[in-house]
């Protein structure tokens, strides 16, 4: 028996084995065994989700080892790596070549199976998620074959896009990358309550556009770019930390001590912003992308919104948080922070099928008023702003989770149910909690799947 | 001559241990249990250390390391049926630790009250227009009662542990995508004191739904150890293995064959009465909710609510109105395949022992043997003769099968999927604090703190051995009878069959469920 903690500790699992296998070889080896004993099966990425995605009471099956560059096709501008490879390893890989990757996570140590898995993304108009870069996947399902899903389009494809380890180990993937370019980097800070009408306009006349609020700190961050083919000037401490990330990191734990001052909320929301970066320069598209190197241990809540709902979502942020805050309560101690990107084709991605306004509230971990807020926030996302939320941040309402996405989740399911009859890839939060499987009728054509 | 104490009635144990080889523990026995015992003092100093651990260093690495330590020195029981899941907590119910309870709706009536569920309330939970009766009519509903846990009450409970009785509502539909035939539908539980009103939750319940799960789970734990264990696998067997002492000469045939089933009856009953049951304080009680008065009383209901025929493998299924196998219920399917090649074994014997009714008509010592068994003077065991006197030599087979299956492979599969069950203590629901539906969602967990599990690890590593295996006659008069070895060797050989089958079954079923597998079980309760 391993006990395994993801890296917040607010989710653990007593699995009878955990395997760290090297190889696709060795990734067959252990679903076969699992299929001899009849075991369950789940898949680790780099342990960062803060959703129950992982635990089971089978075997887990990590592809931390699996971190290899297989290949890099430099004329087609494809990159394939294993599933284990972190987002560092594969910025670092194509930037050898010249190269970047679209859509990757901020934060670069996920690894490529669990940002695939969970259908996140980075930023920016042409974006969509990480997982819909991808033009091949290598997979071993659930029968222990490995199969190639290169078909772009196919349900097949479609499912892997966002597949929440469902569907059996993903060992590798081969992106399509893109000529690297670089961005033209603009911090404009905005009257709190203006944010929400400038938001169009930003959208409009930049590619890439976050936003930033430390509530209830009176102004707003844009970080903004736009491509240009003027030279970089060196950035430190985006990809690799630097000392003071390092130092920021060791900071994590006093963070939410100082956040609770309300004196400190100012100072404190200064440091945030000029963490992630001040005034106009010139970075490559990496350096854009991974600003932030020191993750404080927080617990985040996101929602997909459709794009166009994104001011009024904003506007009910801002108003809700504000009376909170005038009520000495605050339940969001990080920031409020959105992101832009175009529609998924993945069948149950958050951004599946609509531009998507990603909104994330982060809180301290141990912050006791979090919870005041969450169910507002999960219930007004979902009814008001037709809100999916993000597969790997925390769910706060799993049954209703999977309900925005209509005939998409029941692809999806097909798709899982064909590779995966046995449900041997899924634990029971998503197949209990998350997707009711136990509560829905079998298609005709997964009872045919079974029957075979 | 062994007599008979009643201070634990309708239960009869030893007034003391009879001092002679064939009752007391051999030197096999003690090589079994010793390094069990050690295994036993490693786990209480890991539970130990561990409990007592800051969170913070714990989840820093340093639980773990002690962990893969402690593994080296006590290796992991196996067979633990997962509990995680709407699916597997059906599948407890067919083959956890108490596959033996849950029965067959026949009627409106046999649903519990409150668990007649509208149909507005049924249809969300099996995805399509649904009407409770009509699920009755086809026999898919069942019902799983903790009647017997009723009495729990802040005076029963011991002080900082919660337990409370409820019901299950489950239903077989096939037609719909779960990995078990059989889903729950709804659970009624006091959602306050034990002995509180009661609601009723269902799996689209969410925290509250987990909760109630956890609660059940606990009435499991006690249900299986209580009534399935220590009534069905010690003390209904005691007054076998006291009568065959009393009325049977060592050289009896009968003592002869019971004596590898029942040798260590006497002295494992008196210990888990004496030391595990008579007191609060005793090992067994420690490790559960209620009281010793409290715990006796369920124990008892065993005895006072069924015949001992009634209690016998099929009867019980038939009672139970689960004979027929429209799906997977892997202590009947399993537990059929046991039974059928011990009573195989138990026919040869008898038909071999007496060639003819009237041999075995003339046979005085059976006859009192069995008297005294069922005697209320004696043993007491309730219904063991159809008659006054044993009429056929079908009716001795149908009794030893009981026996010989109770004591064997029925105590087996109690003992040991406690044991794999109890030993994740940071994940068993064994001891709640208080009442999970009492407290806020967020505080939850407060209430599985980790020091519940203070000797409960060490006791299930103590008891975890096994003295001999099923047909295994090595070293008893019975395997050393020349006559009988071509019998036993075909029960040997049957036996291996139906490990074969039963392994090949568990490649299907949801979790394997190995506890019926006869390379795991014993001839008799030997610990």
């Amino acid at each position: 028996m391993t006990t395994w903690t993801n890296w917040l500790g607010n989710e653990s699992a007593s699995t009878t084995e955990l395997h760290e296998p090297l190889t696709t070889a060795q990734v067959v080896e252990c679903v076969e065994r699992a299929n001899y004993r009849n075991q369950r099966v789940r898949v680790l990425g780099s342990g960062h989700a803060w959703s129950p995605l992982v635990p089971v009471e089978g075997i887990l099956l990590s592809t931390k080892r699996m971190r290899a560059i297989r290949s890099i096709d430099a004329a087609q501008r494809q990159l394939t790596v294993e599933a284990g490879a972190t987002i560092r390893d594969v910025v670092a890989a194509a930037g050898a070549y010249g190269l970047t990757v679209n859509s990757p996570s901020m934060f670069l140590g996920l690894s490529v199976g669990g940002v695939i898995a969970t259908g996140s993304h980075g930023t920016g108009r042409n974006s969509a998620t990480f997982g819909d870069e991808v033009v091949g996947f290598e997979l071993v399902t659930p029968d222990g074959s490995v199969v190639q899903v290169s078909e772009p389009g196919s349900d097949r494809w479609r499912a892997m896009l966002c597949n929440l380890g469902t569907l059996g180990v993903l060992t590798a993937v081969t992106l399509q990358c893109h000529p690297m370019f670089n961005v033209h980097e603009v911090h404009q800070r905005v009257d709190r309550g203006e944010a929400a009408a400038v938001i169009p306009t930003m959208l409009a006349e930049h590619e890439f556009v976050e936003l930033f609020w430390v509530p209830p700190a009176a102004y707003v961050k844009f970080k903004l770019g736009n491509r240009t083919d003027k030279p970089p000037s060196p950035v430190r401490g985006r990809i690799h930390p630097t000392l003071g990330d390092r130092l920021m990191a060791a900071t994590g734990p006093v963070l939410p001590y100082v956040a609770s001052v309300p004196g400190l909320v100012t100072p404190l929301a200064n440091l945030v912003y000029d963490r992630i970066g001040t005034g106009t320069r010139i970075v490559t598209a990496p350096d854009f992308n991974h600003y932030n190197q020191a993750y404080p241990l927080c617990i985040s809540s996101e929602f997909a919104i459709p794009l166009e709902h994104a001011p009024a979502a904003w506007r009910w942020l801002d108003t809700r948080l504000g009376r909170y805050a005038d009520a000495g309560v605050r339940p969001v101690t990080l920031m409020v922070h959105a992101r832009f990107c175009r529609a998924s084709q993945g069948f149950i991605a958050p951004s599946s099928g609509r531009a998507t306004c990603h909104l994330e509230v982060l809180s301290f971990k141990g912050n006791r008023h979090r919870h005041l807020f969450a169910e507002d926030f999960e219930t007004k996302m979902r009814t008001e702003f037709e809100g999916r939320p993000h597969w790997g941040k925390e769910l706060y309402n799993p049954a209703a989770a999977a309900k925005g996405y209509g005939a998409n989740l029941d692809a999806f399911l097909e798709v899982r149910h064909e590779l995966d009859p046995t449900q041997r890839f899924i634990n029971p939060f998503l197949r209990d909690q998350v997707f009711g499987l136990a509560r829905r009728p079998r298609s005709t054509r997964a009872r045919a799947a079974t029957a075979a | 001559m062994v007599q008979y104490d009643r201070t634990f009635a309708p239960f009869v144990v030893p007034a003391t241990l009879p001092m002679d080889l064939d009752s007391l523990p051999d030197a096999r026995w003690m090589a079994k249990v010793l390094p069990n015992q050690v295994r036993g003092v490693v786990a209480d100093v890991f539970s130990h250390v561990v409990d007592r651990m800051p969170d913070r260093i714990r989840r820093a690495g340093a639980g773990r390391m002690l962990e893969q330590w402690f593994r080296r020195l006590v290796p992991e029981i196996p067979g633990r049926i997962p509990t995680l899941g709407d699916a597997e907590f059906a599948y407890q119910r067919f083959a956890g630790i108490n596959p033996v309870t849950v029965t067959r709706a026949r009627a409106m009536g046999d649903v519990p009250e409150k668990l007649r569920l509208p149909d507005a309330m049924l249809s969300p939970l099996l995805g399509s227009e649904q009407r409770l009766a009509k699920r009755v009519l086809c026999g898919d509903i069942f019902v799983q009662r903790y009647d017997a846990l009723r009495g729990l009450s802040s005076t029963t409970l011991q002080g900082g542990k919660f337990a409370a009785p409820g019901n299950v509502l489950l239903c077989h539909a096939p037609e719909l995508d779960a990995p078990f035939e059989v889903v729950p539908l709804a659970i009624e539980c006091p959602v306050d004191r034990a002995d509180g009103a009661t609601a009723v939750f269902t799996p689209l319940d969410g925290s509250s739904w987990a909760a109630a799960k956890l609660l059940m789970g606990v009435a499991d734990v006690h249900i299986a150890e209580l009534c399935l264990h220590l009534a069905r696998g010690h003390f209904m067997l005691a007054p076998f293995a006291m009568a065959m002492r009393r009325m049977l000469h060592p050289r009896h045939p009968l003592h002869e064959f019971l004596l590898p089933h029942l040798r260590f009856n006497l002295f494992v009953d008196l210990f888990a009465w004496r030391s595990g049951v008579r007191e609060t304080s005793g090992i067994l009680i420690r490790t559960l909710a209620g009281n010793a008065a409290w715990a006796q009383q369920v124990t008892k209901t065993e005895h006072t609510n069924h015949p001992y025929s009634d209690i016998a493998f099929e009867r019980c299924l038939e009672r139970r109105g689960l004979l027929d196998d429209r799906f997977d219920y892997p202590y009947r399917d399993d537990g059929r395949l046991v039974w059928a090649a011990v009573q195989r074994f138990v026919q040869a014997w008898v038909e071999h022992t007496y060639p003819s009714a009237r041999t075995l008509a003339a046979d005085a010592p059976v006859h009192a043997f069995l008297a005294d068994a069922g005697s209320p003077e004696g043993g007491n065991v309730n219904g063991l003769l159809r008659g006054a006197r044993l009429d056929s030599r079908e009716e001795l087979i149908e009794i030893l099968t009981h026996v010989l299956f109770d004591a064997g492979p029925l105590h087996s599969m109690s003992h040991y999927s406690l044991a794999a069950h109890l030993q994740h203590v940071d994940e068993s629901p064994a001891f709640l604090r208080d009442n999970p539906l009492a407290v806020a969602t967020d505080d939850r967990e407060q209430v599985f703190g980790t020091r519940r599990s203070k000797g409960q690890l060490g006791r299930v590593h103590r008891t975890y051995a096994a003295y001999d295996r099923l047909g295994d006659y090595r070293g008893s008069a019975l395997g050393r009878r020349a006559d009988l070895r071509p019998m036993i060797a075909a029960y040997q050989e049957e036996l291996r069959i139906v490990e074969a089958k039963i392994e090949q079954r568990n490649l299907g079923r949801l979790a394997p469920f190995i506890h019926l597998l006869p390379s795991r079980l014993t001839n008799g309760a030997s610990i």
